[in-house]
């Protein structure tokens, strides 16, 4: 068992960051102003049964199926897989592969929604209790493990891993804190940042829950300084509540990525996450912010993970938006449903701008894991003239791992995946940091992707 | 599509992300190097007058004229917009004693980007500092015209008061002279027992700073370099560690050299402000082509290019050095690049960030 830090004791009242990084323009002014909405429940709802980290899940229901709000239609395939429920009531109409965000054709289960049915059922579901200091001494934590792997709960921040296996104790790897990212780094997403400002209370809740699951003493929420009304509501929802747990509101410094948890975790415990390791590995588990909440929904209301917020932004969409859009629902619905598309909108991109997969269509349901769609104008995506690695160094000063990308990018193109792998190839995160950053406009994390995927070639056949 | 249109299952571009990028461009980190060289552009058509143009442009044309044949003979596209050629011929040209004729500042332009660069395979791909090949290329053919070097405001300017006040102070009518360098190097073989050398040489170190003094075209003032560095610090062209790590390495063997034999050692403030010492550690040892790629890389690297500079002055045979120990530390960049690699964050016992 390795002998970790003692994290600061004193994490308020400054402000934290981490080596490198960048800053593109955040742009969020679009969207941040914009309270929450729920959006129409969808005609069809698409669900596949891959929107989560591990197994794909399998089917327990059967075309022309009946099915409520809230049913299990899906078991979890294997240890590191989710469960998933129907957030509609209505018919299965089949189960057969359709277009998913990955690019492939993924096996999926189609619902037809029963939409006045459904709403009834959404009008009559009570609405939580918010309060952060909600009781939860009758939670043992072996029951809220349970009720976050039953209801399918998974990292609403985008990675999609789900979230039970983060709360199981591991005695060589005890939790000592418990960290909250919502610093919500990519320019244009808001969804996070508008969860703590209206429902600071149900996020603190399921913090308190992830501490109690973990036996963690600590709990710590990170929130960018450019988002300062978050920041006060967390801070103001803490102070007026009776919350006894150590909880400490984080305030960072703007600068991309600061969400990427092994900036944050530095950032707020000064503990590095070694490389090819995970945060348990110094006593952390971290969650995204949409996430603690919905685990808070989980357990205390027993409500399974049907639906999240996401934000529709971007110059090449007329209406923006924060939306409780339920999983599952058509991005083409929704977009239509607010006026569509601009004229000159060019790339449709699922997440921020400089992580987020860009969509051939629209055609395409919201994931679990989908925190928003950026759409960007022609304008704003020409293509760049590219010139050749002058060796300026900017993108290995501004790695925020500490990595060399123009070196790994080069190898990657030179096809030389075991140099590459030396050179610590994996530990990148494709943040994207260095492709923004170059002057060159050279597409290193797209080599570097494609060093990846010639490393996995290499190791499969070795 | 019309405006208020229902977003048609369309398709649409997809790219790798990241779908942004900033403003920073390779053309502009060009730009920002020429502009640092803009005052020392200045000083040399102030203390050269037309003839300093003259020499910039044959450099800069010869420069493109490799580049525009190394493309062809290559079948690439036109490469001159990335503005490497225009660098490189100023930075040549600045190198060239002011009277150096022009149609060989031309070939050295020439030779400086066709052997210095586009052989290699064009911009990035080359491992020695392209201006200091061709400056190498020059002084290994014209080794007499390179080292000849006047003294600003004795030329055109017959009757101008600098002219008249340098000639009353000095009783000198020389128009070519050796530069302050030089004289140092002749007070040393002379046992340091040339006291009228040794009274000319004190008094130029003041006019050292401003530029008045003999020496290659751009490298007198400096204080011109210096604007020209913090330009480039401040637009995060270069990051200090080069220039320091040239001083340090410099002043980590000329000071211990002239504290032992301060009779045939210079000053430190001489070599220091004196030659191309400011303009090699701001200006030429800077590339980023053909420096390591790490920061610690690039201090060392600095260093290298102090001593080297240093050892050639006071043990070896030459006033300048810059030249051979920017080459020589350039063949050593990817060594350095080995040993200087980052190190990772997470990477072996660091659970301290």
């Amino acid at each position: 068992m390795a002998v970790l830090n003692p994290i600061p004791s004193r994490l308020e009242g400054r402000k934290l960051s981490f080596k490198g990084g960048t800053h593109p323009p955040g742009h969020k002014e679009i969207s941040r102003e914009q309270a929450i909405e729920r959006a129409p429940v969808p005609p069809e709802i698409r669900l596949p049964l891959s929107m989560h980290a591990g197994a794909p899940a399998t089917p327990v229901v059967a075309k022309k199926d009946e099915v409520s709000r809230g049913q299990l239609v899906a078991e979890p395939g294997g240890f590191v897989s989710a469960p998933i429920h129907s957030p509609v009531v209505g018919v299965i109409k089949d189960i057969l592969p359709q277009p998913h965000q990955s690019g492939r054709m993924v096996p999926t289960i189609v619902i037809q929604t029963d939409v006045e049915k459904t709403e009834e059922a959404l009008s009559q579901e009570t609405a939580p209790d918010e309060r952060a200091d909600i009781d939860i001494s009758d939670q043992a934590p072996e029951k809220i493990l349970g009720a976050v792997k039953d209801a399918g709960i998974v990292g609403l921040g985008g990675a999609a891993f789900p979230a039970f296996i983060k709360l199981t104790p591991n005695k060589q790897k005890p939790i000592d804190i418990v960290i909250l990212n919502g610093t919500e780094c990519e320019p244009y997403l808001t969804a996070d940042h508008r969860l703590m400002v209206e429902r600071p209370g149900i996020v603190i809740a399921g913090l308190r829950l992830a501490m109690r699951a973990t036996g963690a003493q600590r709990g710590a929420i990170g929130i960018e300084d450019n988002k300062p009304d978050a920041i006060a509501s967390i801070r103001r929802a803490l102070r007026e509540s009776q919350v006894a747990e150590r909880i400490d509101v984080c305030e960072l410094k703007t600068k991309y990525p600061q969400g990427g948890e092994r900036n944050l975790i530095p950032a707020i415990t000064g503990r590095a996450v070694p490389v090819g390791g995970f945060p348990p590995d110094v006593g952390v588990a971290i969650f995204n912010v949409g996430t603690a909440a919905a685990m808070a929904e989980a357990v205390l209301h027993g409500k399974p993970l049907m639906e999240r917020v996401l934000t529709l932004t971007g110059r090449g969409l007329r209406n923006p938006g924060n939306l409780l859009a339920l999983i599952g629902t058509p991005l083409q619905f929704l977009i239509d449903q607010r006026g569509g598309l601009t004229e000159d909108a060019s790339i449709a991109i699922l997440g921020g701008p400089m992580m987020g997969p860009a969509a051939a269509s629209l055609d395409l349901p919201v994931l679990k894991g989908m925190s928003g769609v950026t759409v960007l104008t022609r304008e704003q995506t020409e293509p760049r003239r590219e010139y050749p690695c002058i060796r300026c160094g900017r993108c290995v000063d501004t790695c925020p791992l500490g990595l060399m990308p123009a070196l790994l990018a080069r190898l990657s193109q030179r096809r030389r995946a075991e140099d590459a792998l030396r050179c610590h190839l994996l530990a990148c995160v494709e943040c994207g940091t260095c492709s923004y950053t170059c002057p060159s406009n050279i597409p290193l994390v797209q080599y570097i992707r494609s060093g990846k995927a010639l490393a996995r070639q290499l190791q499969q056949k070795g | 599509m019309a405006a208020g249109e229902k977003a048609r299952p369309g398709l649409f571009a997809v790219q790798s992300s990241p779908h942004v990028a900033g403003n920073l461009t390779t053309p502009r980190v060009m730009i920002d190097v020429l502009i640092a060289l803009l005052p020392a552009t200045l000083v040399s058509l102030w203390l050269f007058r037309g003839y300093a143009v003259l020499l910039l442009v044959s450099s800069v044309a010869g420069a493109m004229a490799a580049e525009v044949l190394g493309n062809r003979l290559m079948g690439r596209k036109n490469s001159l917009g990335d503005l490497s050629a225009v660098v490189t011929g100023i930075i040549l040209a600045f190198c060239l004693p002011p009277r150096f004729p022009f149609y060989f500042a031309f070939l050295g332009g020439a030779v400086s980007t066709g052997i210095g660069k586009m052989v290699f395979g064009g911009l990035g791909a080359n491992i020695f500092n392209p201006a200091m090949v061709g400056r190498a290329f020059l002084t290994a053919c014209f080794g007499t015209m390179m080292t000849t070097w006047s003294v600003p405001g004795v030329l055109e300017t017959v009757g101008s008061p600098a002219a008249l006040a340098y000639g009353a102070q000095h009783g000198v009518e020389a128009i070519t002279q050796a530069t302050p360098l030089g004289l140092a190097k002749q007070i040393l073989k002379s046992g340091g027992s040339d006291p009228e050398k040794l009274r000319q040489l004190a008094s130029l170190l003041p006019r050292l700073a401003i530029g008045n003094v003999g020496g290659s075209l751009g490298e007198t003032s400096a204080i011109a370099i210096l604007l020209g560095g913090i330009w480039m610090l401040i637009r995060r062209t270069i990051t200090w560690h080069i220039p320091v790590g040239v001083l340090v390495g410099a002043l980590v063997f000329a000071l211990p050299s002239w504290l032992l034999s301060p009779q045939s050692v210079a000053h430190p403030g001489i070599h220091i402000l004196g030659g191309a010492m400011l303009f090699g550690a701001f200006i030429i040892a800077t590339d980023p082509v053909t420096c390591p790629l790490s920061i610690k890389g690039r201090f060392w690297f600095g260093v290298g290019v102090g001593l080297l500079t240093m050892l050639i002055r006071i043990v070896g045979g030459y006033p300048e050095g810059v030249m051979y120990a920017v080459l020589l530390m350039n063949a050593a960049t990817p060594f350095l690049d080995r040993w200087t690699e980052t190190r990772p964050l997470g990477l072996g016992d660091e659970q301290n960030a």
